[in-house]
């Protein structure tokens, strides 16, 4: 699946790098604009974030980075590689339209210069696992037909034995995938929902069925899977609503081969509110009981968190998940009501999805 | 460009348009300090006049002092003519605008007149870049927007937010609003003399249960639940207000709301000393209670110790967050 581009803007510097290259000859019909000769975007909306831009950009910072998490939940321990930011769907309750004060899809095309930094730290690490992802302000697989992350970023994840990386996303563009050769390490995991939500709410993504079907296709081909239900969101039927999803799930994969399922429910920063409201004014996302969250976020009553992650747990177990299956962000007594059990901290989380990865990919 | 020396002249006030012209950016001020000062010592600064295409004279600065003459029954005023040095009506905006930001503060609505009449002459990005700084406003174009949506208000919500009976975060949902929904949610607020505190509350509430349930504002704010505490002959206008707030709070979060009740009844059977309380986070986040003793003396905090150690009742005390 292709998302329409209509302009590519480059950055200063950025045109060297091959990913820049790549994404200009795959984009050959779109004029590349100079970033300096580039008209400001025009910001008198706001709320346009201006999907259909594409800029490359050289980015000057560190690309691998732990996720940033909160000490009032427990956190997975996750490193994010922020290969790029925004992403061409268009969910109404995703974070990073209040998260990013910048519009346009913005990728980053010095990841593989970076690598080698990269490779440092995990040298470092020794024999501690690293769980990298790319699918946290971006989808991992939206722009991969354009940009290619999976030409590289296996193949650097195959020269390092204790990174594992996932490639998080709601697309069914796998094709890099299939066509890549290295799949030790290698996590492809989808973001699923409720099929309500995923047409009403998912702008831009493909069915669950569809993703389920590039998920299975991924198997097939010997790929470990993962799968994130996350946002959870109450609406009216959202145990049928869900318990369908687990069925597809049942349909099309074999649990046997997947490393781990998250849940989350529903949990914004307060800004989002406006945003949501404006740019999704049908969007019954925000019908539910939200409380601020230790973390000044705002989450569902843990009433409610706790029955979701419950019905989900079960759910999952009947399919063939009885273990793998943990909480993003949550705190200890919500763990221990949805799941029956809880890590001691956010190491003991770690811990727990490192020994994951041990067992799937046979590590050490 | 030197005012300070242009000539005197005398202006008869009744060649004055009565609002204040193009150039003027006061709104929502009371004149009685000034009249009293004009009254006591006269007028110290004479007012920039220039004239008009028809004939009279557009008040360049001192508007209010303008309408102060006028209030004592002046017939006169002696002003200042700075039709020629001052040519375009750029500059004369620009001379009204330095003289008041150098010497108040603007209330909103005064910001909103002075971005609005600036844009007239001026690109936005100048505006952004130079005059929103000035007048203490972030060079944001969603903050720019707004303040131009704020000059488009009936007068009634202009005069209320100048005046600071509007909540300037309440005015952001307001100006998004359809005219009905706005006017009324406005009317409610005026009514009941809601706090700033109270009018976010109140807007989020009323918004979220109109969201949720496909209702127009007007139609979940015509609920009969809520028309009996407006009528209750017996509630004064704070009570009537918290009962408001507290029926639309139970609306949007009956379970919360449930929870906390039902909290609380407990909390309150049990015979706890005067000088201890049971606390607990409102929002279950937190899963601990916590128990405040006030004491003044060793003696007695042993002696409030002993009595909530001898209390059956605290057993009975539910798991705070377990929900209705």
């Amino acid at each position: 699946m292709n998302y329409k581009i209509k302009a590519t803007i480059v950055e200063k510097d950025a045109e060297k790098y091959s990913f820049a290259q790549r994404a200009l000859e795959k984009l050959q019909g779109c004029c590349p604009i100079k970033g300096d000769q580039a008209v400001p975007v025009n910001r008198s909306d706001e709320f346009d974030l201006d999907k259909e831009t594409l800029r490359l950009i050289a980015f000057p910072g560190q690309l691998l980075k732990p996720c940033p998490g909160t000490r009032e939940y427990l956190c997975c321990g996750y490193q994010i590689l922020n290969v790029g930011t925004n992403c061409p769907l268009d969910c109404s309750y995703c974070i990073l339209q209040a998260y990013f004060n910048q519009p346009c899809l913005r990728v980053f095309v010095n990841v593989e210069q970076q690598l080698e930094a990269i490779g440092k730290t995990l040298r470092a690490s020794g024999k501690n696992i690293l769980r990298i992802g790319t699918g946290e302000f971006t989808d991992s697989l939206a722009l991969d037909p354009i940009v290619k992350w999976t030409k590289v970023l296996p193949s650097f994840v195959g020269k390092h034995k204790n990174a594992v990386l996932e490639f998080k996303t709601k697309t069914v563009s796998v094709e890099g995938l299939l066509s890549s050769p290295y799949r030790d390490r290698i996590v492809v995991s989808w973001s699923l929902n409720s099929p309500t939500i995923a047409s009403r709410e998912e702008h831009g993504a493909p069915s669950i069925k569809r993703r389920l079907e590039a998920a299975r296709a991924c198997q097939r081909e010997g790929y470990t899977l993962g799968f994130h239900f996350d946002p959870l969101i109450e609406h009216p039927l959202w145990k049928e609503a869900y318990a369908r999803s687990v069925d597809l799930l049942d349909h099309y994969i074999d649990p046997a081969r997947v490393i781990w399922v998250s849940l989350g429910c529903f949990r914004y920063m307060p800004s989002l509110k406006r945003v949501i409201r404006r740019r999704f004014p049908k969007s019954h996302i925000l019908d539910g009981e939200f409380i601020p969250g230790l973390d000044g976020k705002m989450r569902y009553i843990k009433s409610v968190r706790s029955e979701m992650y419950a019905f989900m747990k079960e759910k999952l177990a009947q399919w063939g998940m009885g273990s793998g299956v943990y909480l993003c962000m949550e705190s200890r007594d919500v763990w221990r009501k949805g799941l029956g059990w809880s890590p001691q901290n956010s190491e003991g989380l770690s811990e727990y999805l490192d020994r994951r990865a041990i067992d799937a990919f046979g590590l050490f | 460009m030197d005012i300070k020396i242009q000539p005197t002249v005398w202006v008869d006030l009744d060649e004055m348009a009565e609002g204040p012209g193009p150039y003027t950016m006061s709104y929502g001020f009371n004149l009685d300090a000034l009249i009293e000062s004009i009254r006591k010592v006269g007028l110290l600064n004479p007012p920039l006049v220039a004239r008009n295409e028809k004939g009279g004279f557009d008040i360049v600065a001192g508007y209010r002092r303008i309408l102060s003459l006028k209030a004592l029954g002046e017939p006169k005023a002696l002003c200042k003519e700075v039709t020629s040095v001052l040519s375009s009506r750029l500059e004369r905006l620009l001379v009204n605008f330095y003289e008041n930001v150098a010497t108040r503060s603007f209330n909103d609505i005064e910001k909103a007149l002075v971005l609005e009449r600036l844009g007239g002459y001026l690109p936005k990005e100048q505006i952004l870049a130079s005059f929103m700084p000035l007048l203490s406003l972030p060079s944001h174009e969603g903050t720019l927007e707004f303040y131009l949506k704020l000059v488009s208000l009936k007068e009634c919500v202009q005069k209320a937010i100048a005046q600071e009976e509007i909540s300037i975060k309440v005015a952001k949902v307001l100006v998004e609003l359809e005219r009905g929904s706005r006017q009324v949610l406005f009317d409610w607020i005026r009514m009941l003399k809601l706090n700033f505190n109270q009018q976010i509350k109140f807007t989020e509430y009323v918004q979220d249960i109109s969201m949720r349930e496909d209702r127009t504002i007007h139609e979940v704010l015509s609920e009969e639940s809520l028309l009996k505490i407006l009528e209750n002959p017996r509630w004064n206008n704070p009570q009537k207000a918290k009962g408001v707030l507290e029926t639309l709070r139970g609306r949007r979060y009956p379970r919360l709301a449930r929870a906390q009740q039902a909290v609380e009844s407990r909390i309150s059977a049990i015979p706890l000393p005067l000088d201890a309380t049971i606390h607990y986070d409102p929002y279950f986040e937190d899963a601990r209670y916590h128990l405040e003793i006030r004491f003044r003396d060793g003696k007695e905090l042993r002696k409030t110790i002993r009595v909530l150690n001898s209390l059956d009742e605290l057993e009975a005390i539910p798991d705070p967050w377990a929900g209705p």
